[in-house]
Parts: C-alpha cells; sequence; structure tokens
C-alpha cells in the first residue's frame, strides 16, 4: 500500500502537485487521467524520490519513503518513464536486464529472465542484440515495460508507457498488459491522459486537474462527475468510453435467449443464406455491439455465445453502465 | 552476424608505411625535394631522424598521458559533485593559460627545471589540458535529460550512472576533445629543439639556422604525417557506434 499524505510539490513558482492526499491498494491497477500538465509525471517522481514534496509525507507499506536507502528504493519500484526513455548505447537485453545487472545477479540467470520478459511483452529472441534505435514505437515501450518488470519488483510507476503508440498497437498493448497484470498483481500506478485507456485498464480511477484530485473511485462509480469533468477537459466522452469496460457475456442474463438455428432442415439457396441474420460474438464489448446496432441501423443483435443464441436489445445495452456503478 | 565490416585501417595503415620510410629513408625524400626548392642539402651530423621521431613521440605521449589523466580525472569529479562554480573557474583558468604564447612559458620552465625533456613535458601537458578538461565536462553535462532521469530511476548509484551510463554516452565528445590535445601537442613538441629535449624540432630549428629548407623538411614533413595519423587513429576510437546508426 502506498499513501500519499497532503502532497505539495512547485517547481520554483509553478505549484505542480497542490495538496494531494491519495492511497494505492496492493495488486490494484490505478489509474491517474488527467490532462497534459496537471502533475502526473511530477505525482510518480515524487513516489520513486526522483523528486522530494515540499511538504507532506509519502509512505509504503507504512514507511516513510525517505526512510529507505535511495536506490535501493528505486530498485524495489519498477518506472516506466514518459518517452519510453531507454539507454540507447545499450542493446535490448541490457536495457531489460539493467536492474539485475545492478543488482549483481548472476549473468546467466539474467539471461534466463530476459528471454523470459522478451516472451512476456511478446517480442522474439532476435530483438535480444537490437538497440533502441532500431526499434519501433511499440517495440520500445514493450521493452520500456520489461525493464520495469525486471527484477519483479511489487510496484509498477508507467508513466503514459504506450503514449507513443497507434491506437491500435496501443490498444493491443493494453491488453497484453491487463493480462500480464492478471498473472502477476502487481500494485500499478498508471499514469494517462487518454480515456479510453484509462477506463479500459482502471481498477481505480483518479482524477486528476490542476495538481488537485477532482475525483476518484471506481470507473462506473465516477459517471456522473467524470462525464461532465472528463469531457470538458479531454473532448473524449466518458459514458461512451466506459461501453468498452463491459463485455455482452457480462449482461447473458437479461438477453432474450433464442430458438437454436436448424441449419439441416433445408438447404439453403446462396440468397437466402446471406439473408441470415449476422451474428455476433459474446465477446464482443458494449461499445463494439453499440456501434453495431447503429451500423446496422437496428436496435437489436443477434448473439451467438457458447451457451446459445441469445438477443441483446438496445433498452439492455442502455442500462449496463449504470447498473456497473454498483457493483 | 553480417560481415560488411568497414572499419579498415587502410588509409592509416598507408599513412604508417609513409612515415616509417621517411624515418629510415629520408634520403629518397630529399633527392625529390632537392631539385623542386633548388638548394642542397647540408650534411648535419645529429641522430638519425628515426630516432628524432621517437623523441617526438615520447614527448607528445607522456604529455598528453598526464593531461588526460588530470584533465579527465578532473572534469568527472567536478561533475559526480556538482561543483558547477568550480567548473566555470576552471574553463576560465584553463582558456586564459592556454592564450600565454608556448614561448614565454617554455621560458619560464627551463629557468626553474633547467635544458631538456621536463620543461617541454610540463608546457605540453598544460597546454593540453584544456580540450580534454572541455570536452568532458561538456560530455557528461550534454546528455539527453530523459537517459539520466532513467537512470536514476532504475536505482543507478552515482558511480553506476557514470561508468553505466554518462561514460559512454559522451564518449565520442571526450575522445574529440584528447584529439585536438594530441594534434596541439603533436606539433608543439617541435619546441623541444630549442630546449634541448630533442624531436623534430631539431632538424627544423637548424634548417632554420643553416638556411637549409630541406633540412626542414625533413623535421616539418614527419610531424604533419603523425598528426595526420593521429588525427585519423581517433577518429577511428570515436568509433562507428552502432547505436547510432540506423
Ligand atoms: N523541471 C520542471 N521545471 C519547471 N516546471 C516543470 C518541470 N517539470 C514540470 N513542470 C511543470 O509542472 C507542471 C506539471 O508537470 P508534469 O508533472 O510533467 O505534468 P503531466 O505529467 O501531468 O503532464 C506543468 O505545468 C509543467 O510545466
Ligand atoms: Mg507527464
Amino acid at each position: 500500500m502506498i499513501e500519499l499524505k497532503n502532497i505539495h510539490k512547485s517547481y520554483g513558482e509553478k505549484k505542480a502537485i497542490n495538496g494531494i492526499n491519495l492511497t494505492f491498494l496492493e495488486g490494484e491497477i490505478c489509474i491517474v487521467l488527467g490532462p497534459s500538465g496537471c502533475g502526473k509525471s511530477t505525482m510518480l517522481k515524487l513516489i520513486n524520490r526522483l523528486l522530494v514534496p515540499d511538504q507532506g509525507e509519502i509512505s509504503i507499506h507504512g514507511r516513510e519513503i525517505s526512510s529507505f536507502q535511495i536506490d535501493t528504493l528505486r530498485r524495489s519500484i519498477g518506472y516506466s518513464i514518459q518517452g519510453v526513455g531507454l539507454f540507447p548505447h545499450m542493446t535490448v537485453s541490457e536495457n531489460i536486464g539493467i536492474v539485475p545487472t545492478i543488482m549483481k545477479w548472476k549473468k546467466d540467470k539474467i539471461e534466463d529472465r530476459v528471454t523470459e520478459l522478451l516472451e512476456l511483452v511478446g517480442l522474439t529472441d532476435h530483438y535480444r542484440e537490437k538497440y533502441p534505435i532500431h526499434l519501433s514505437g511499440g517495440e520500445a515501450q514493450r521493452v520500456g515495460v520489461a525493464r520495469s518488470l525486471a527484477a519483479d519488483p511489487e510496484i509498477l510507476l508507467m508513466d503514459e508507457p504506450f503514449g507513443a503508440l497507434d491506437p491500435i498497437n496501443r490498444r493491443r498493448l493494453q491488453q497484453e498488459f491487463l493480462k500480464i497484470q492478471s498473472k502477476l498483481h502487481k500494485t500499478v500506478i498508471f499514469v494517462t491522459h487518454d480515456v479510453g485507456e484509462a477506463v479500459r485498464m482502471a481498477d481505480k480511477l483518479v482524477l486528476m486537474k490542476d495538481g488537485q484530485i477532482v475525483d476518484q473511485g471506481s470507473p462506473f462509480s465516477m459517471i456522473d462527475k467524470a462525464d461532465q469533468i472528463i469531457t470538458t477537459f479531454t473532448g473524449s466522452n466518458y459514458a461512451f468510453e466506459l461501453l468498452e469496460k463491459r463485455k455482452i457475456s457480462d449482461l447473458i442474463h437479461e438477453l432474450m435467449p433464442l430458438k437454436p438455428t436448424t441449419h439441416n432442415i433445408a438447404i439453403h439457396s446462396k440468397e437466402e443464406e446471406n439473408q441470415t441474420e449476422q451474428e455476433f460474438s459474446d465477446e464482443m464489448s458494449l461499445k463494439e455491439a453499440l456501434v453495431a446496432m447503429i451500423i446496422k441501423g437496428s436496435s437489436e443483435l443477434v448473439v451467438n455465445a457458447s451457451e446459445g443464441r441469445y438477443l441483446l436489445e438496445f433498452g439492455v445495452l442502455a442500462k449496463a453502465i449504470r447498473r456497473g456503478e454498483y457493483e | 552476424m553480417n560481415n560488411k565490416n568497414t572499419n579498415l585501417w587502410i588509409a592509416e595503415l598507408l599513412m604508417l608505411c609513409f612515415l616509417l620510410l621517411m624515418m629510415f629513408r629520408f634520403d629518397i625524400f630529399s633527392e625529390i625535394l632537392e631539385p623542386v626548392i633548388g638548394i642542397k642539402k647540408n650534411t648535419v651530423e645529429w641522430l638519425p631522424l628515426h630516432e628524432l621521431v621517437f623523441q617526438h613521440m615520447t614527448i607528445v605521449i607522456a604529455s598528453s598521458a598526464a593531461s588526460f589523466l588530470i584533465a579527465f580525472t578532473t572534469g568527472v569529479l567536478v561533475h559526480i559533485y556538482h561543483l558547477e562554480g568550480v567548473k566555470e573557474l576552471l574553463i576560465t583558468v584553463a582558456a586564459f593559460g592556454t592564450t600565454f604564447p608556448t614561448i614565454a612559458v617554455m621560458a619560464l620552465l627551463v629557468s626553474d627545471l633547467g635544458y631538456g625533456f621536463k620543461p617541454v613535458f610540463f608546457a605540453l601537458a598544460l597546454y593540453g589540458l584544456l580540450p580534454i578538461l572541455m570536452s568532458t565536462i561538456r560530455g557528461l553535462e550534454d546528455i539527453d535529460e530523459d537517459i539520466i532521469t532513467a537512470a536514476k530511476g532504475v536505482g543507478m548509484t552515482a558511480y553506476e550512472r557514470l561508468i553505466r551510463v554518462e561514460l559512454p554516452q559522451s564518449k565520442s565528445v571526450i575522445i574529440a576533445g584528447v584529439r585536438t590535445s594530441v594534434i596541439i601537442n603533436i606539433a608543439a613538441a617541435t619546441v623541444g629543439g630549442v630546449v634541448g629535449a630533442g624531436g623534430l624540432g631539431i632538424p627544423i630549428v637548424t634548417g632554420i639556422r643553416v638556411n637549409d629548407p630541406v633540412l626542414i623538411l625533413e623535421g616539418a614533413l614527419p610531424v604533419a604525417l603523425m598528426a595526420l595519423l593521429a588525427d585519423r587513429i581517433f577518429y577511428k576510437l570515436e568509433g562507428k557506434q552502432k547505436w547510432r546508426i540506423r
């Protein structure tokens, strides 16, 4: 558990953090969402002591961070810096293995660890000897994530780790990260200004503005306040992004069951086959489902789930987010 | 691995052969030069040319090594202890010192240390400091802030940061400084001919005295070649850094 108590931090005249109280729970992904310049990076740097607060206390497991030996503290916190921050003169494997190296692990143990991490972030072994300059943005950010995981730290500070990516790769990396997290259960503080990313990844969401916390809670619980606040500062529609946090399969009990199709009754002609209703997987998010309804111009979708076929009606979809609020 | 290693030392090898040829068979060059210049070379008795070249190299290597040890160490210390005030002071003093004419410094040193190797060694070591000091300080200073933040962020100590990040990052700038320093010293070491330290200054000084251009060239050409060779060698040492090449 990480606690921030009444933290203030200024750069000269400029107040970057203005009285923050926050608790981050173990094993949770906490997303800190706020516009550029609101103090997100500053907050992360205060936690691994790259900066010292002007006022207030930060503690990890109840112990004030200034009482730790600074290098030990930093090695026990994985940090992926905004804008990648790989060491340009080190190969991918040297970059990933840097924390184990300075912690004086044995060489072959480091090599094994690098292999393991490359696989974890979805890079093949032939990336080992490449230099950062030879990597695409997405590959570099994977390496950055791998590096922050190298010494198996309990805590991860991630400063817009997928910021340099196009939407498609960004989404893929988010999903992969969630998969990794479901195995590793780190305490993650993840900073972003991308509402979609925040909503998709958050266990807990913290909204920041002008160095202060505006609101915090589960993504669903924040729909009323968040929608006004976030929409004003990012232009993204919070409620719409929230639809992505639910799959059709989450609503399975509210869907209307359909009779199984009877393919073997008649041999369809080509035209007839085209006319048969398009079916959607229950793995789809509600956002995709809504978009599909709009494209079809219909308020219903036929869903093909492992339990059988169902009909998803717009009314059910529309109520899903409000229901999530009470979970 | 691909074997397109273009890092061949062809030009350097040719230069070295040329220098060796000059050292041991300058008469070949004299015969070409004499008709061109139109004056017959005097026969002056001194050490064979290759010995003079070795003397010259010894002076340059010893003084440059001293310059490097002092300037590099100072630069690194100033950097790791964040001695901003000292940094500026050092650069000013070193720059001011370098504006002093070599001959004047030499005269002062000779009156203290007597003739021979010592005054040349100290004068050159002094002159070689500035480029190395500057490049060490600037090289370590001008590293991308994000890289330093990353180095701190992963938990490197100041020492680890220096060894693993800052020196590799500033290596080429520092070597460029050493290169400048050595090349200045190769030319400046000819003053050794005046104060009895030997080296390639001797044929030059003698040539001036007996008004013999070929003799002057016998000293000057190997000096020029040594400077070129040193330039090439340091250029190669700076290295094609794979991590900088797209
Ligand atoms: N080193 C610095 N010196 C002066 N001002 C800074 C420095 N770093 C950040 N700031 C300012 O502090 C505020 C918060 O910055 P930052 O924490 O980087 O915001 P964010 O990560 O949310 O974009 C910004 O207004 C920024 O301009
Ligand atoms: Mg930032």
